[in-house]
């Protein structure tokens, strides 16, 4: 008996680009499923060019893609992906004399939504998806900064996308409106797949079933929160001094000092957190290469 | 019994196959509404209707419009402000992803760069069609008005909505070109200077090469009977056209569209440019050629005339309107001169001229003018019209109508045809000026602006004619003194003395002494006019 499972809505293997001479990403193999799965990385990790691969504005040097079923190499596989994909870009730009409404209609009609009135019911819905149904009408130069990134993930929302790609979209919000975007994202999490680029490790915590980790063009690590935390189990202590011999050490708000690294014998350990982990496998990485 | 799991990527049901037509239409919409809302365009179209606008609420418009000038009359404003607006408008559209870094988002959209600058290019026609209404509008007014000439050329008036339509493809394929808003702009500059620069040609030959400009702008000597016009309205509206579909094409191919479609409308396209660009060249037909030279010199053959009591009027058939106003300046006249001699018959026949002196550089003689004036005499005798005044094809500003009372006061005074451009001096002078000037309120006013931007005296009829007078500056000053006062009292005093005021001999002192008005003394004797009417 033969059962199949839902299978990954991406998968990429040896995905190779370069700019020039700079190799941006090396070898990236990595498969997304259903759900909410984040992509930490270092600034220059190459995680805007990873994202901008899959959401078909790049084309790979070399290497397999499979997006929804789909090789986006191809026009007819690009634009079958481009059909079924929400895009979130880190500066999406935005049209300051349009009103909200308008800007979110005109990118429905670059999705070829055409039939008017299904088009605007379509933009009403992600404006009030995203809490901006009553500020439709007010021009984006008014908005505020979260205000905006709203508008553009009602954009991204359009058409019900199967894949939502967000690159960094809670980048200068206030905590307030970080809040908020959270909320928004972890319901949109619920039965399709989103790729969330971020570089706050409790947003990771907080939204994403799977996480992956970019470093220098190539994946560190692909695995849930829980697998990354785990990461730097026996290597978090906490003690009352400043410890030179640690990856990296802070003095906490309890007025403690907590540690990452390899502890002295008979330390006092703490639980790890994915930020730890993330610390323990980009700071090795760094090592491994300062070694080699 | 073993069970196997396998993972199979995610392929989802494909969703309904967009329809990039639709969308390039629905594009195109939202496009042309913001183009038309654009503030370029809305001072574009405040700039080409405002001063219209006002010309018909002051009154100041001209009652007498000749359709076929008025049909292009504004196609060089429509140009700079309806054009370079499309162009602006059109190019600031194209640009918007790129102005406000929008591209990154854009590049993932479903519907492709070619549809895209598809929905660019079909923006502009709304704007294209509300200048054809405009224009239409426009032309329609003036057809309208009861002194309306002519008829106009829809070729001419297509040019106008082309104009737009080829500016605002252009605005379209400079975006796909050159990222910077400043070109638009630049190239508009450009434009009209050259297209200023085309009414300075140094050749006749150069001359003809304004017409590859997107609007051939000339200055004739004045308007023609519309079956004596020979612009190549209709293969440059044709070449216009051709330059629309070339650069919408190249437009198009410059964003990555292919297909054998769009090889066919280029080839098309250029095949148009070229063959109606060229045919604009050609050489103005014999038969019209002809039919100019005959309506320049022997216009009777050509005209259709009219009698409104002892007075005959004959124009060309598309001028009839303008009889009546004729006739207002000639009864303005008549009115004030003794019975015996208003009720006399004269005659009044409208004349071209076809040859633009200025621009072609001809110097005339005054011994030509004499024999060109004698001429005409000869031609008005044949047709049972001697003597006839001569009138233009200009009517309805202050300037053509103090021209006109001039020669036909002279004529009433003189009784001796028309004059080869000589000084009207003595009493004689001054009788003319006086009954020129208060012939109409028109007349009047268009004398005050003739005296202020003349030196030596006031010059009477169009200056492209033979026939033509002029009454110096001693004798138009005891006239202008006389327009001062009542006119009854005035021409009372005319009747009384009508024969010695209408002497060639009697002398402006003799005038002014009958008048009771002050006469300048004599100039030096190096100084004095040759007076010969």
């Amino acid at each position: 008996m033969t059962v199949t499972a839902t299978g990954p809505v991406v998968r990429a293997s040896d995905l190779t680009l370069r700019y020039g001479r700079t190799l941006a990403l090396a070898d990236v193999a990595f498969t997304l499923r259903d759900g909410v799965t984040g992509l930490l990385g270092p600034n220059g990790a190459g995680k805007t060019t990873l994202l901008r691969i899959v959401a078909t504005a790049l084309v790979p040097d070399r290497g397999q893609l499979t997006v929804l079923g789909a090789d986006p190499r191809t026009e007819s596989g690009r634009l079958a992906v481009r059909r079924r994909l929400g895009y979130l870009p880190q500066d999406p730009g935005f049209h300051p004399g349009f009103s909200a409404f308008e800007f979110v209609d005109y990118v429905a009609i670059l999705k070829e939504l055409t039939n008017r009135r299904v088009r605007h019911e379509e933009v009403s819905r992600v404006l009030t998806a995203v809490g901006l149904a009553d500020q439709r009408g007010k021009k984006i130069r008014a908005l505020s900064g979260g205000m905006r990134q709203r508008v553009a993930l009602a954009a991204a929302l359009l058409g019900d996308p199967d894949l939502l790609i967000l690159d960094e979209p809670t980048v200068g919000l206030d905590p307030e409106q970080r809040l908020r975007f959270r909320e928004v994202v972890a319901e949109l999490g619920e039965g399709r797949s989103v790729l969330l680029s971020t570089h706050q490790t409790e947003e990771v915590m907080a939204l994403c079933q799977r996480v992956i980790v970019l470093d220098r063009g190539t994946v560190r690590f692909e695995g849930t929160p829980v697998d990354l935390a785990a990461l730097a189990r026996g290597r978090v202590w906490t003690s009352g001094s400043r410890a030179p011999e640690a990856l990296a050490s802070w003095r906490a708000g309890t007025g403690r000092y907590r540690h990452v690294g390899d502890p002295p014998t008979g330390a006092e350990l703490l639980e790890p957190t994915v930020e730890d982990g993330y610390l323990m496998l980009v700071d090795a990485t760094a090592d491994q290469e300062a070694y080699a | 019994m073993s069970t196997v799991m396998t993972e199979q990527p995610q392929v989802l049901p494909d969703p309904a196959p967009g329809d990039p037509r639709r969308a390039m239409v629905a594009l195109a919409r939202v496009e042309a509404v913001r183009l038309l809302r654009h503030p370029v365009t809305i001072a574009g179209i405040l700039l080409f209707v405002g001063p219209e606008l006002y010309g018909w609420l002051s009154g100041g418009a001209n009652r007498y419009p000749v359709l076929q000038d008025e049909d292009r009359s504004k196609q060089f404003l429509a140009l700079l402000a309806l054009g370079g607006a499309a162009l602006i408008a059109a190019n600031l559209a194209a640009l918007r992803a790129h102005r406000h870094a929008t591209t990154v988002l854009y590049d993932t959209f479903v519907l492709p760069q070619p549809w895209r600058t598809g929905a660019f290019l079909l923006s502009v026609v709304p704007f294209g069609l509300l200048v054809a209404v405009l224009v239409a509008v426009r032309i329609g007014l003036l057809a309208a008005v009861p002194g309306a000439a002519g008829r106009p050329n829809p070729y001419e008036l297509a040019a106008y909505p082309a104009a737009v339509l080829l500016l605002g493809a252009a605005g379209v394929l400079l975006a796909r070109l050159v990222r910077a808003v400043i070109v638009a702009p630049l190239l508009l500059l450009v434009l009209a200077v050259v297209t200023v620069a085309g009414l300075l040609p140094s050749t006749p030959a150069a001359a003809r090469l304004r017409w590859l400009l997107p609007i051939a702008m000339d200055e004739p000597p004045m308007p023609l009977p519309v079956d004596l016009m020979s612009r190549p309205a209709g293969w440059h509206l044709a070449y216009v056209v051709g330059l629309i579909v070339l650069v919408a094409a190249a437009a198009l191919a410059v964003t990555g569209a292919r297909g054998r479609r769009l090889v066919a409308a280029g080839a098309a396209g250029l095949s148009i440019t070229v063959l109606a660009g060229s045919a604009q060249f050609f050489p103005t037909s014999d038969a019209v050629r002809t039919a100019q030279a005959t309506a320049a010199e022997r216009p009777a053959e050509m005209q259709s005339c009219q009698r409104i009591d002892q007075v005959t009027y004959c124009a060309f058939d598309d001028f009839a309107p303008w009889v009546g106003g004729w006739d207002a300046v000639v009864r303005g006249v008549l009115r004030r001169v003794p019975e015996a001699q208003a009720r006399q018959p004269l005659a009044v026949r409208q004349r071209i001229s076809t040859a633009d002196r200025a621009a072609n550089g001809l110097v005339v003689t005054a011994e030509e003018q004499a024999a060109a004036a004698a001429a005409w005499r000869r031609v008005d005798a044949d047709a049972g019209t001697p003597n006839a005044v001569t009138v233009g094809t200009r009517w309805g500003d202050g300037e053509s109508e103090i021209g006109f009372a001039g020669l036909v006061a002279y004529e009433v005074v003189a009784r001796a045809g028309g004059p080869a451009g000589g000084q009207v001096c003595g009493a004689r002078g001054v009788l003319v000026g006086w009954l020129a000037g208060q012939a109409t309120p028109k007349a009047t006013d268009g004398l005050r602006e003739v005296d202020a931007n003349s030196w030596g005296g006031v010059p009477f009829g169009e200056w492209q004619f033979p026939v033509a007078l002029s009454v110096p500056d001693r004798e138009m000053a005891v006239a202008l003194a006389l327009l001062k006062r009542p006119a009854d009292e005035v021409a009372e005093l005319v009747r009384r003395s009508w024969a010695e005021l209408s002497a060639a001999g009697t002398p402006t002192e003799r005038a002014g002494e009958l008048f009771g008005v002050a006469v300048a003394p004599l100039p030096p004797e190096e100084e004095r006019t040759v007076c010969e009417a």
